[in-house]
């Protein structure tokens, strides 16, 4: 039994067990919750969720209250937009340009090769960066600071499972501790490639690597991976604004108007991004 | 590997995600998933036939909505939503006793029906007790003792969902308990009353 578990069973206070109990009919679901729920989600992601809102009642406000209302109407609270990227990504450089040297010297442009599964975790290390140690992480000192003995002891044991390596990876990516939950996110893809938490792995990888270090180029097979084995998973959106965004980082600027076009497609309800919106105008301009 | 606070769930995982990315049709799945907790919080705080329970449900989903951007995974999605369900429930309440109901309105909010025996009745009328007193208790402790007893959380769970040490989780909730006794008391009911 998990220690803290058991401490608070033998802590817990009889009289709050007892009143524990006289609640579970209540946490019971009762016949007339499914219409009841129903309603209430829908009128909640309604308001939460002003998706098709915000342009044109900007549109409208201004022309009624002026330039602040437009200003407070896009200014609305966190939850009702899309949430921003911690780290900008880096300045894009000029279309059809060689990518920036942040990147490494890399190979002319071309179609990454075939994500590679089951390999071994060295060698995959080595191939496509040296200075990686052997779970992938940059042998430099990582973002944010180590994490707990116990988590390394059990990630480095032999046979993690898949949903021990997807728990520390989110810990890690949790705490800032982005190098980490590259490696152990990768490791989860290596060793367990159709696990049930492979497809999450597999995006949150992707913008680890965009936004993180690992460079748009692995980040946009990741994303290609998984439109690829889930077209139509719950990730797709994100997978395409991610194939989009690498395309754009790695200089190739059609291909990410492409990959804009195709998200706009796919998800009519998604709010775009300008530089999706913007690249959108361009294509209709031509 | 157990690690406390983890989903354990990548379908709700990559919902989240892509709720927190502003896709909206995840956003409102992510809503269904949890709105189950949401709904057994407000039900359990404000009674289950209380007037103003789907409106709490709702206020209780859309609080939890725009706190996407802030959650950390902490703790467990259906956590999370319960404490949030919680606190919006308790606030709920408290401007229902705001409007001095009559002795017999907290009675209609969780009524014995059909008449189900003595048992089920003492069951009702302790939950009832919970509910008149919660609105006496300090805020943090009527969040605890609600985690606790109406959700059925455990100390260490209650913990990693509101961000306080475990040590002062229990230290509100043993002074939650320990006012409940005090007032169970002046009602002319022993605290042995709940054991019953």
């Amino acid at each position: 039994m998990n220690p803290a578990r058991r401490r608070d069973q033998e802590r817990d206070d009889p009289v709050l067990q007892a009143l524990a109990a006289d609640f579970a009919e209540l946490r019971r679901a009762q016949p007339g919750d499914p219409l009841l729920l129903r309603r209430a989600v829908r009128a909640a992601a309604r308001r939460a969720r002003p998706a098709r809102l915000p342009w044109r009642f900007a549109v409208a406000a201004s022309l009624l209250l002026g330039a602040g209302a437009a200003a407070w109407h896009l200014s609305r609270p966190e939850g009702t937009e899309p949430a921003p990227r911690k780290h900008p990504p880096p300045a894009l450089p000029p279309a059809g340009a060689a990518p920036a040297g942040a990147q490494g010297a890399e190979a002319p442009l071309r179609e990454p090769p075939p994500e590679p599964t089951g390999r071994d975790v060295r060698q995959t290390g080595s191939e496509a960066n040296p200075g990686r140690d052997e779970a992938g992480a940059p042998k430099r000192a990582a973002d944010g600071p180590p994490g707990p003995t116990a988590d390394r002891r059990a990630d480095l044991a032999p046979g993690p499972d898949a949903a021990a390596l997807f728990e520390a990876a989110r810990r890690a990516e949790h705490a800032g501790q982005r190098a980490r939950a590259r490696a152990l996110y990768g490791r989860l893809l290596r060793l367990h490639p159709e696990s049930r938490e492979a497809p999450v792995a597999t995006v949150a990888l992707g913008w680890l690597e965009l936004e993180h270090g690992g460079g748009p180029r692995r980040a946009l097979r990741r994303f290609r991976d998984y439109l690829r084995r889930w077209p139509r998973g719950p990730l797709a959106q994100e997978a395409r604004e991610g194939e989009a965004r690498a395309l754009r980082r790695l200089g190739r600027a059609e291909e990410a108007r492409e990959a804009w076009r195709r998200l706009a497609a796919e998800h009519p309800g998604a709010l775009l991004p300008p530089e999706a919106r913007e690249a959108l105008r361009e294509s209709a301009s031509r | 590997m157990s690690v406390a606070g983890g989903s354990g769930d990548p379908g709700l995982e990559a919902l989240l995600r892509a709720a927190r990315r502003g896709d909206g049709r995840a956003l409102e799945r992510l809503l269904g998933r949890l709105a189950p907790q949401v709904l057994a919080a407000c039900r359990g705080v404000l009674g289950p036939a209380h007037p103003e329970l789907e409106d709490a449900a709702q206020e209780a989903l859309l609080a939890l909505a725009e706190a996407l951007p802030r959650f950390r995974g902490e703790c467990r999605p259906e956590r999370y939503a319960a404490r949030i369900a919680a606190r919006v429930a308790l606030r709920s309440l408290h401007r229902w006793r705001r409007r001095d109901p009559p002795p017999g309105a907290w009675t209609a909010l969780d009524p014995s029906h059909p008449p189900q025996g003595e048992a089920a009745e003492r069951v009702a009328r302790r939950r009832r007790l919970l509910r008149e007193l919660l609105g006496e208790l300090p805020p943090e402790q009527a969040e605890a003792l609600v985690l606790r007893v109406v959700m059925d959380m455990r100390p260490s769970e209650i913990a990693e969902a509101t961000g306080a040490p475990v040590n002062t989780v229990r230290s509100r909730l043993r002074l939650a308990r320990e006012r409940l006794a005090r007032l169970l008391r002046e009602r002319g009911l022993h605290p042995e009353e709940v054991h019953q």
